[in-house]
């Protein structure tokens, strides 16, 4: 048994890891998705043949955010290779029983059937937001326009679309669903003080109809200012789209509400090469699975197309990880909290704790001191904090680490280095240092050249350490007018796959693209953010030459 | 003064501190080591719009900005401030030291005392000026614009010996770092010296 629930805090105990929808079961298949929306025996052969491979701890039926604005009335335009879609405004929106509306009726049996199937496990009735099916009936810039122009007209509409969505989830939940999931993707769209009166009410309506709080509401996009009204709706989990740094997050989602998200459905599950689904899923795991409330998921639906081998690779992968983090999360969460908080008493004592438990110091490095400044650093991405709280966090990481590197293993820095210097001719070390500091915080080796380095040791270092990287910081325009020539030796001192990133005030992104550069940083958070990618693009290229 | 008082905020407002309990403590040890570090020196001579020409060339001529700034102004005030080597060589060590929240702090702070040193001299020179009845422009320093930084090669020169280890590097940055130069042009009134 991976997982224990004991210290699962949120009341959708027993969900881990799942991919949104089931889309990809129309590959499965060799009738097209027109025909797999209509014909029940197709719509199930293809649940059961994804779920028998897909080990999910929430299963869905294939679902498409046309077919309840369908049944009020909109004309829906089917295709044997696309998503069902609404093609025109409904004429008279019309509100008939779910188990009429044979679309509705359809995936009622098929959920039926799934839970014969599959008796033991989740099974999700999705429905979609009200705001979202009048979006689909009326057209999404009408629903957002009469949010001002015609409030009255549009909460007339809202009703009959959450009578409607209240109909199809008790279909689906008599059917023999155990859980309420809503997306409504246009609500992202509202202005925060209007979502509640046009989203969040009917939502919470919604929710009602499951006194047991087994219920996630999904919205897409950016939710971070609606974050308060969206677990206002009394949703037992929140799924988040992948757009979301979920740290920066985290405080605002209470424990017994879940977390759920928010691996990249379509650039990494969908197109990412299975190694680098593995790579991504265990590192979301690593971050938030030290969280007792998260589950580890998409931030959307996984399209048709996406290979069953890597949605396979994500549920297995994730699930390992989850349950590895899981085990270390007593210890790894105050840590943490104590670095994001600044406070480095506070984190010498936990290492210290931590140590005199016999608790693995690499396992601290990594899933305590530097998965906190990650979270540090997406805090001062999203504006949550200025520069020296961070700081203030980068000197807790320094402290803690000073009490741990002396049982840290020799030679553990074995992944690809940056090597930094500021360019002849120029003195200024700050941004510099933090850069090197930041990085060094997030686990990457770095050699620092210092200041008012020349060519000649540019190069000569090169030959020396062999980086993946260099940084070159220029804060004087005389030093910016050297770039094009430095980067042009030191791309031609052999390694072809060097790259090279500038900072600094002299430069900019326009300049660094001039000059040669393969990225520009505005600032030493965005340098770890930058030079962090580059080496996940490093490692996915020696990976894929393997 | 502290962060906690009135005259504190405009340097906590500038290092961003927020209200941050433990970051608003740490900061004034910073403040008060950095204080201790900082020793601050001014400098200002006046000098007729033909010396000043001579002595800046070409940087002077070349700069279109400073030109137009200057304009037909008979008289030119030279300014200078530094707060000395101490300072910056604790902010070093800080950050060697991946003590990176008090090198920051250090740092930032230097740079807001230079400045507000310059503006306090600019303000004290131009001041004494407008109270003879003259003008003054605002003040404009190497390194903005088109005026080059080799303008501060001639500062170097005049300051001289004055003060102790002020000296240029070859990308023109003046050391200590801390240190601000600046021209301000000069219409004299009639009760001017």
């Amino acid at each position: 048994m991976l997982f224990t629930e004991e210290d699962v805090t949120h009341r959708l105990a027993g969900i881990h890891v799942f991919p949104i929808n089931a889309l990809p079961a129309a590959g499965l298949v060799p009738e097209g998705i027109d025909t797999l929306c209509h014909e029940e025996a197709v719509k199930f052969e293809a649940m059961r043949r994804y779920y028998d491979m897909v080990d999910a701890d929430l299963l869905f039926c294939f679902s498409d955010i046309a077919l309840q604005a369908e049944a009020m009335g909109a004309p829906v335009r089917y295709a044997s290779d696309e998503m069902p879609a609404v093609c025109a405004p409904a004429g008279i929106v019309r509100v008939p029983r779910a188990c009429k509306a044979p679309r509705m009726a359809l995936n009622g049996q098929v959920v039926r059937r799934m839970r014969t199937a599959y008796p033991r496990r989740r099974i999700a009735a999705l429905v979609y937001g009200p705001f979202t099916v009048v979006g689909q009936l009326t057209g999404e810039q009408n629903a957002l326009r009469r949010v001002r122009e015609a409030p009255a007209a549009l909460s007339a509409l809202l009703v009959e679309a959450t009578a409607m969505a209240e109909d199809y989830a008790r279909l689906l939940l008599d059917a023999g669903a155990d859980l309420l999931w809503i997306s409504d993707p246009l609500a992202a769209l509202l202005p925060p003080p209007d979502f509640d009166g046009f989203a969040g009410r009917y939502l919470r309506q919604l929710f009602g109809l499951m006194s047991d709080g087994q219920t996630i509401l999904h919205i897409c996009g950016e939710t971070s200012d609606l974050l308060a009204p969206m677990v206002a709706t009394g949703a037992g989990g929140i799924s988040f789209d992948q757009c979301m740094a979920l740290p920066t997050v985290e405080a605002q989602v209470p424990r017994q509400v879940a977390m759920i998200g928010n691996l990249d459905p379509v650039e990494v599950v969908t197109m990412a090469p299975l190694h680098t689904v593995c790579a991504a899923t265990r590192e979301l795991a690593a971050t938030m699975g030290i969280r007792s409330n998260f589950i580890l998921s998409t931030g959307c639906a996984l399209p048709p197309g996406t290979p069953i081998e890597n949605v396979r690779a994500f549920i297995h992968s994730g699930r390992e990880a989850v349950a590895d983090i899981r085990r270390h999360a007593a210890y790894l969460a105050p840590l943490v909290d104590a670095v994001t908080r600044g406070d480095a008493t506070a984190t010498v004592q936990t290492v210290g704790r931590a140590l005199a438990g016999g608790r693995d110091s690499l396992r601290l490095l990594d899933g305590g001191l530097v998965r906190a400044m990650r979270q540090a650093g997406a805090r001062y991405e999203a504006k949550q904090c200025h520069l020296p709280e961070l700081l203030m966090s980068v000197d807790a990481f320094y402290e803690g680490f000073a009490r741990l590197k002396t049982r840290l293993p020799g030679s553990a820095d074995a992944g690809p280095r940056v090597l930094l210097g500021t360019v002849q001719g120029d003195l200024h070390a700050i941004g510099k240092d933090l850069v090197r500091i930041l990085l060094e915080a997030n686990g990457v080796g770095v050699i620092d050249l210092g200041v008012d380095v020349s060519k000649d040791r540019f190069v000569a270092a090169m030959a020396r350490y062999r980086p993946a990287i260099i940084g070159l910081s220029a804060f004087l325009t005389a030093a910016r007018r050297q770039l094009p020539a430095l980067i042009g030796s030191l791309r031609s001192s052999g390694n072809e796959n060097l790259k090279v990133v500038v900072g600094g005030a002299a430069v900019n992104a326009v300049i660094a693209t001039e000059v040669g550069a393969d990225g520009y940083a505005r600032d030493a958070v965005a340098a770890v953010k930058l030079i962090r990618g580059l080496i996940t693009d490093l490692r996915a290229g020696e990976g894929a030459s393997r | 003064m502290t962060f906690t008082t009135e005259n504190g905020g405009g340097l906590r407002r500038y290092l961003k501190l927020g209200t941050h309990p433990i970051l608003l403590t740490r900061a004034e040890e910073i403040r008060v080591e950095a204080e201790g570090l900082a020793g601050l020196l001014s400098w200002q001579s006046e000098v007729t719009r033909a010396f000043f020409e001579t002595r800046f060339a070409p940087c002077s001529g070349n700069s279109h900005a400073l030109q137009a700034l200057l304009a037909d102004c008979p008289r030119v005030l030279l300014l200078a401030v530094t707060l000395g080597q101490p300072l910056s060589d604790r902010v070093r060590q800080y950050m060697a030291a991946n003590r990176c929240l008090e090198g920051y702090l250090m740092d930032r702070m230097g740079s807001f005392w230079a400045e507000t040193a310059m503006r306090s001299l600019d303000r004290q020179a131009s001041g004494s000026h407008r109270a003879a009845g003259g003008r003054t422009t605002r003040r404009f320093s190497p390194g903005y614009h088109d005026f080059s930084l080799e303008a501060q090669k001639p500062f170097v020169e005049l300051i001289g010996g004055r003060w102790p280890g002020l000296h240029i590097t070859s990308g023109g940055l003046l050391l200590p770092e801390k240190t601000i130069t600046a021209v301000v042009g000069v219409w004299p009134g009639a009760g001017s010296c």
